[in-house]
């Protein structure tokens, strides 16, 4: 905040001088700089109207750019100026004797239909407008303004004190031969120029930002769109032209040489004296500065892994601000094509490549072929060359295999003709397989990846012509190459000619891995005979195909089936059977079900697990007795805990009226209190509604676990409509638990007033019950609503000693300070040394929470309070409440008690919190202090927190 | 220090009664337990553990520490050394000499037959070496992120497809409660409707160190370390080595947005619903180190957007409003989620419960133990490679945006982006000879 405070009365400041007379050496320095001819005579006396109102931001640099023009009408000759800041100005009439109309840094202007009218046939009759920088910061709500200026205003990730790259696109053009062709760069503030307003279809692009530079590619906040921004350009708009340059805002732009005779240049286009060609160059190729990217190039020549990457990268930014632009790409890839042809480095080779990954084309086929077929090159040339599209690149790839006799050189380019899935692999195989591959295990899983890859009819045919007498992992490979044919014909539609190929590899004597990958294939592509392959398979000896069978299950839809499965499951090995419920589990209710429930009789404790989780799926609520049984009472830890989760889990409203139904019924007995008390959490877990009805019922029994476990759901589940039902369970049952039930609805409750009302009632109603009443005495106390203060001041005064220590203990838990002066009184002359304590803790209590209170009177009261303790827990609480004030007076007392070492401890924490507050009002005290904690405590904490203040204050 | 006074202090207000009011089942730990007797050699698990490095040993000690249920039998590491000190971890743990040692995972499953294996590799080989496992039919535990590339992750997931292998991903946020917490809120609409995810992951390195060349030494095969990735000479690649520091070279890694995309990227998506599918959209910007051997972002910040309209902000958490972790914003309210905890917008969202007929996500209390479990009953783990899978796409389709600069079209169900033959050609890297899938 600050910050920008400053920030904003510096800009007053900066405004206020800068906007002051150009100054006579400056006018010299533009005078200097100013071209002496026109680029071109002009044909007639020109008039220029150069406008220079602004409705939002203000330019510094607008007087100067005032003076600059008038420099250059008188130097060169090329016009006449006339100035106004006059919307007025813009009617058909007074623009007449004008030949360009030239905003100076305006912002904000809002035309009327008239003024746009009359500006927009200005232009359009065959006349000329001038932007100079803050020129397209206008005409927001007139959309045709905006086309004409060809961009808006949305930001300057470019900042005024920043010094910014500029390439020239369009170096042969007339109007920016002031720069020679040369790429520069310049202190000066450069917009954003957001398409589509802003696109080189529409405008011809003379000049944009660079971005291999990297301050200016990486300037605060710019976005991807910003990756082209232009900085000046020119358009036909009509029979007229429009000249607009981003450059203008720094006042020392106006005696820049190159950038006046620039602007000389597009003055007298927009004049129609310079006759230039101002279509847009679409995707063109001029679109950088050519000589900077040779440059870089250059750099290549001296490249290794071990030397500085800065102009890689420079040239990998380049090519990535260029994507959108095909010609421009083209001029790269044909650079680094031919530095890729001499003899550079393998590091530099291996940079060019990646790049011709990336850009490439068939232009990079003929280096790169060669290339490929040197082992030594091979794979980086293979980099490029696998991500160029074409057929010419798979002909290279295919006559290179056929040509080389290097292995690595023929695994790579199968490698990759089965990455472009590229249907040539299918000939290639048929002639070089036998030759190539037959006793080379690699080559042959690379011809049968490549085929596999493919995964088309023919590359299964040869597939199957050239698997003969496989075995290892040849023959994995093999198999695996037609599972991806199987998989690919599938997705096709071709579900027959991958079933086929199923079949044959489900065939016996193969490897297990092979015919479990078959089966799983077959259940996927639903064959006809499928069910009886599963429960064959599930039977059998194999565990690798039975395991597949099993997990194969998944795939079928076929309800009796999979219940036939799960009815004949027990007489299979337990850890089928655990496999076979969690496949059906999740399939079909009913058939999960029923194996689970044969299950959870099992006498192992993993069966009754797994019968338990798959349960939490499939269970009903006649499953709810054994499911709270178990989570009660099962001896094994995992076990109760499945249980559990079951019963919180298993889904369905009629699952909760059946649990509220068995709790109901639990006094008549027949469930276990263990299971009572898992059923009563499950009401918690599941959030039943209607429950604490129920529950209300439970937490009268006599069973003790019940009871309050009863209490606790209540406790959680209850809402204000159990208010009453609640005070009256207090009351049969008066005990802390009940009273804290009762005290957290409260805290639920919108008026507590009649809910004291309610308590009162109901406690003057009762009659020889005095615990009831002792307890409804403690919620009074704790709920510290003031209706119920004469009540308690009563009990205590009446001569039943029990109610009256209860009414006490009220007073002394009450939340606020309505009792503070009783308080004070016990403190002081209780009848014994207990009643004391508690009175005078209450008392410091209420001395606290009298927020109206003077900070001050607090703190003079805790002190005068000081004198009551009696012993040194009385005192420790009076230093630790005296450090919730950042008080002068609080910070010297206590500091006072560090000399007493059975204060010392406290009072250092509490100086802390002192000293934490009062160090910005009163940072000397405050410091010293920190100061003398620092240096003298013991304690590690204490000194470190001292620092650490000390250290916040000095930042 | 306001505790320190406090603790010593009386002033029991009525908050004292509301304390531990919310509570939630709780539930015990199973690795807590120990397990009453052990297991038949016979009847144990075999397990081989493929790179022994920082990931790869800390996995393998959590699987040592799941008691009698499997055996280590091998361990393997381009690495003789590292190899090595895990074979001495393993046959301290057993009392014996039997654990072998491979340097060369194609020799361990020609020699080995093991039912279960667990990798901890450099993200460049995750893909060779898990395909290659499940290829014999071995069930996986396998680090994050998935893999390097889009296509070599969906590689993975069509090999467990294919030979119904069992998967789990090294993402272990999914068994930690807060996580799962925070998703299953999400998921039952205790925030109203999500509209935008922020994700705050670590930021990277500006700059690499300057690099020299190093001799190889006798017992590190390195230019199978280099595998498929483009050779380059055995170089110095900064503070700890070839072992830690390849994370920052894009050859092996896309640095801490795709070290972080497997967990909060992961846990975004659990939380939406959207772990099988991914986004239509992608843009973003990358800033890159201007020199060093160091190429991947250090910052990052990309907006992707899915077809429900729903859009995720991947970031440096230094730029994100939450900073590290996970924040869902609905239309009623937020919830962050990080490893140090969970936070919403109103404290109730977090007390609120998630009844029996609400979408219950999958619940697991230790990752190793899933996957153990899963392993055993083939139930799907709580990390499958599918959603590891998308996990990670998101950060590569970010890498792609940033490496390309520009807003990406994608198909999540093809896979493929919609007419931009450029940046389909980052989908795969080419594999140097003879490395292939």
């Amino acid at each position: 905040m600050h910050n920008y405070i400053k920030f904003f009365v510096l800009f007053i400041l900066l405004t206020a001088t800068l906007t002051l007379a150009v100054t006579d050496p400056e006018v010299q320095k533009i005078q200097q700089a100013m071209p002496d001819k026109p680029i071109v005579h002009s044909v007639k006396p020109r008039t220029m109207l150069v406008f220079s109102l602004c409705n939002g931001f203000k330019h510094s640099s607008i007087p100067y750019w005032t003076k600059a023009l008038d420099v250059m009408g008188e130097k060169t000759g090329a016009f006449k100026v006339v100035h106004s800041d006059d919307m007025s100005v813009f009617t058909p009439e007074s623009l007449k004797r004008f030949d360009v109309i030239c905003f100076n840094n305006t912002t904000g202007l809002v035309p009327n239909d008239e003024q746009q009218q009359a500006i927009m046939n200005f232009i359009k009759s065959g006349k000329g407008i001038v932007g100079i920088h803050a020129a397209t910061d206008n005409f927001n709500e007139w959309p045709a303004g905006m086309e004409m200026m060809g961009g808006v205003f949305k930001g300057h990730p470019w900042v005024g004190s920043g010094t910014w790259a500029i390439k020239i696109d369009d170096p042969d053009h007339p109007l920016v031969k002031s720069f020679e062709g040369q790429g520069f760069k310049i202190k000066d503030e450069i917009y954003r120029t957001a398409p589509p307003l802003y696109s080189r279809d529409k405008q011809r692009v003379l000049m944009s930002l660079d971005m291999s530079d990297p301050t200016t590619r990486n300037a605060e906040g710019v976005e991807p769109d910003d990756m082209d921004t232009g900085i000046s350009w020119i358009k036909p708009v009509g029979s007229g032209r429009l000249f607009y340059c981003s450059l203008g805002h720094d006042n020392a732009v106006t005696w820049n040489p190159a950038v006046l005779a620039h602007y000389l240049a597009g003055i007298q286009y927009a004049m129609g004296d310079l006759k230039v060609d101002d279509s847009p160059i679409k995707a063109g190729s001029h679109l950088f500065d050519v000589n900077a990217l040779d440059n870089l190039i250059t750099q290549l020549d001296e490249y290794d892994w071990n030397k500085s990457r800065a102009a890689l990268i420079q040239i990998q930014a380049l090519i990535r601000s260029h994507f959108n632009d095909e010609k421009a790409l083209g001029v790269i890839e044909g650079k680094l094509l031919a530095q890729l042809d001499t003899d550079v480095s393998p590091a530099a080779k291996d940079f060019i490549c990646r790049q011709l990954a990336v850009i490439g084309t068939e232009k990079s086929v003929p280096v790169l072929s060669e290339m490929l077929a040197d082992p030594e090159t091979t794979n980086i040339a293979r980099y490029a060359l696998e991500k160029i599209p074409g057929q010419a690149v798979d002909d290279v790839f295919v006559k290179t295999a056929k040509a080389t006799k290097n292995k690595h050189v023929l695994i790579g380019i199968l490698t990759t003709l089965g990455d472009r899935k590229s249907e040539r692999v299918v000939s290639l195989s048929r002639e070089i397989f036998l030759t190539t591959a037959e006793n080379d295990e690699q080559v042959s899983a690379a011809f049968f990846r490549a085929l596999g890859m493919l995964g088309s009819e023919a590359s299964t045919d040869e597939l199957f012509r050239i698997k003969t007498d496989l075995a290892g992992s040849a023959q994995e490979r093999c198999a695996d190459a037609l599972l991806m044919c199987a998989e690919a014909l599938c997705k096709t539609g071709q579900k027959q000619q991958a079933n086929a190929i199923y079949q044959k590899l489900y065939q016996a004597g193969n490897p297990p891995v092979i015919r479990a990958a078959a089966l799983t294939g077959l259940a996927k592509a639903d064959a006809t005979n499928i069910q009886t392959l599963l429960s064959n398979a599930i039977r059998g000896e194999d565990v690798k195909v039975r395991t597949a069978a099993i997990q194969s299950l998944g795939y079928i839809n076929n309800n009796p089936f999979l219940e036939s499965i799960a009815a004949d499951a027990s007489t299979m090995p337990q850890t089928v059977q655990i496999q076979l419920l969690s496949v059906l589990s999740d399939k079909s209710r009913e058939a999960g079900r029923a194996m689970a429930l044969q299950m959870v009789n099992s006498d192992q404790s993993s069966m009754r697990i797994a019968a338990f989780k798959a349960l939490a799926k499939t269970g009903n609520a006649s499953d709810i007795e054994i499911l709270a049984m178990s989570a009660g009472m099962a001896p094994d830890r995992d076990e109760r805990t499945a249980a559990q989760k079951a019963l919180y889990q298993i889904p369905g409203k009629e699952i909760d009226t059946a649990i509220l139904k068995k709790i109901g019924d639990s006094p008549k007995g027949g469930l276990d209190e263990k299971g009572v008390v898992e059923l009563i959490k499950a009401t918690v877990s599941r959030q039943i509604e209607g429950a604490p009805d129920v529950l209300f019922q439970t937490a009268q029994t006599d069973n003790q676990r019940i009871s309050s476990e009863s209490v606790r759901a209540i406790q959680s589940l209850a809402g204000p409509k159990h208010a009453e039902a609640l005070v009256d369970l207090v009351i049969s049952r008066p005990a802390t638990n009940t009273e804290n039930a009762l005290l957290v609805i409260a805290e639920k409750m919108p008026n507590r007033d009649a809910l004291a009302a309610m308590i009162m009632n109901k406690y003057s109603a009762i009659t020889d019950n005095e615990d009831a009443k002792v307890s409804l005495l403690r919620v009074m106390g704790k709920l510290g609503q003031k209706d119920t203060i004469e009540l308690l001041k009563t009990e205590y005064a009446s001569s039943n000693k029990k109610l009256s220590g209860a009414a006490f203990r009220a007073m002394t838990d009450w939340p606020g300070n309505d009792f503070i002066k009783e308080m004070k009184v016990l403190a002081r002359s209780g009848s014994d040394t207990k009643t004391k304590v508690l009175a005078f803790r209450a008392y410091i209590q209420a001395l606290e929470t009298s927020v109206d209170e003077d900070p001050q009177q607090v703190v003079n009261k805790l002190i005068a309070a000081y004198s009551l303790a009696e012993r040194p827990d009385e005192q420790k609480i009076v230093i630790g409440v005296l450090g919730h004030y950042g008080n002068i007076r609080a910070l010297s007392f206590v500091k006072d008690k560090l000399d007493d070492p059975a204060l010392k401890a406290e009072a250092e924490a509490s100086l802390l919190q002192i000293c934490e507050k009062l160090l910005t009002q009163n940072p000397s005290a405050a410091k010293s202090v920190l100061q003398n904690l620092k240096n003298t405590s013991t304690n590690e904490v204490i000194k470190n927190k001292a620092a650490e203040l000390l250290e916040k204050k000095r930042k | 220090m306001r505790k320190t006074v406090n603790r010593r202090m009386f002033l029991k207000k009525t908050m004292a009664v509301t304390a531990g009011v919310v509570g939630f089942p709780y539930i015990i730990r199973s690795s807590a337990l120990g397990k009453a007797g052990t297991i038949a050699p016979s009847n144990r698990l075999t397990m081989a553990q493929i790179g022994c490095g920082s990931m790869g040993s800390a996995n393998l000690n959590s699987f040592l520490g799941l008691g009698s249920e499997l055996q280590v039998v091998a361990v393997c590491d381009v690495d003789l050394n590292r190899a090595n000190e895990q074979k001495r971890n393993v046959d301290n743990r057993y009392g014996n000499n039997d654990c072998r040692i491979y340097q060369d995972y194609r020799e361990l499953l020609d020699k080995e037959e093991v039912d279960i294996a667990s990798h901890g590799l450099p993200d460049h080989w995750h893909a060779s070496v898990a395909v290659a496992c499940t290829r014999k039919g071995i069930d996986m535990y396998g680090e994050k992120p998935l893999a390097r590339s889009i296509y070599e992750g969906r590689a993975i997931c069509d090999a467990v497809k294919r030979y119904g292998t069992i998967w789990q991903t090294g993402s272990w946020q999914r068994s930690v409660s807060n996580f799962h917490r925070a998703a299953e809120l999400v998921r039952n609409g205790r925030i109203g409707n999500v509209k935008h995810v922020e994700v705050g992951l670590p930021d990277g390195d500006r700059r690499g160190p300057d690099v020299q060349f190093l001799s190889v030494p006798d017992t590190f095969n390195y230019d199978m370390w280099l595998g498929s990735a483009p050779w380059r000479p055995y170089q110095d690649f900064g503070r700890q080595g070839v072992h830690w520091d390849w994370r920052w070279i894009m050859d092996y890694s896309g640095g801490q947005l795709t070290d972080w995309a497997g967990h909060h990227i992961d846990v975004a998506h659990w939380g939406l619903g959207l772990d099988r599918t991914g986004p239509v959209e992608i843009e973003g910007k990358g800033e890159y180190p201007e020199d060093g051997i160091y190429d991947v972002p250090y910052a990052y910040n990309f907006m992707c957007t899915y077809e429900n309209g729903i859009t995720i902000r991947v970031a440096n958490a230094s730029k994100q409003p939450h900073g590290m972790g996970t924040c869902w914003y609905g239309d009623q309210g937020w919830v962050h989620v990080n490893r140090a905890g969970l936070q919403a917008s109103n404290t109730n969202i977090l007390r609120e419960v998630i009844g029996p007929d609400e979408i219950q996500l999958y619940k697991s209390d230790n990752h190793h133990r899933n996957f153990i479990d899963c392993v055993k009953s083939r139930r799907e783990t709580i990390t499958p490679a599918e959603v590891a899978h998308r996990s990670i796409s998101v950060g590569l389709l970010g890498e792609i945006a940033m490496l390309t600069g520009r807003q990406l079209k994608w198909n999540p169900e093809k896979e493929e982006f919609v007419g931009d033959e450029e940046a389909s050609r980052y989908l795969m890297r080419s594999y140097r000879g003879p490395w292939q899938l």
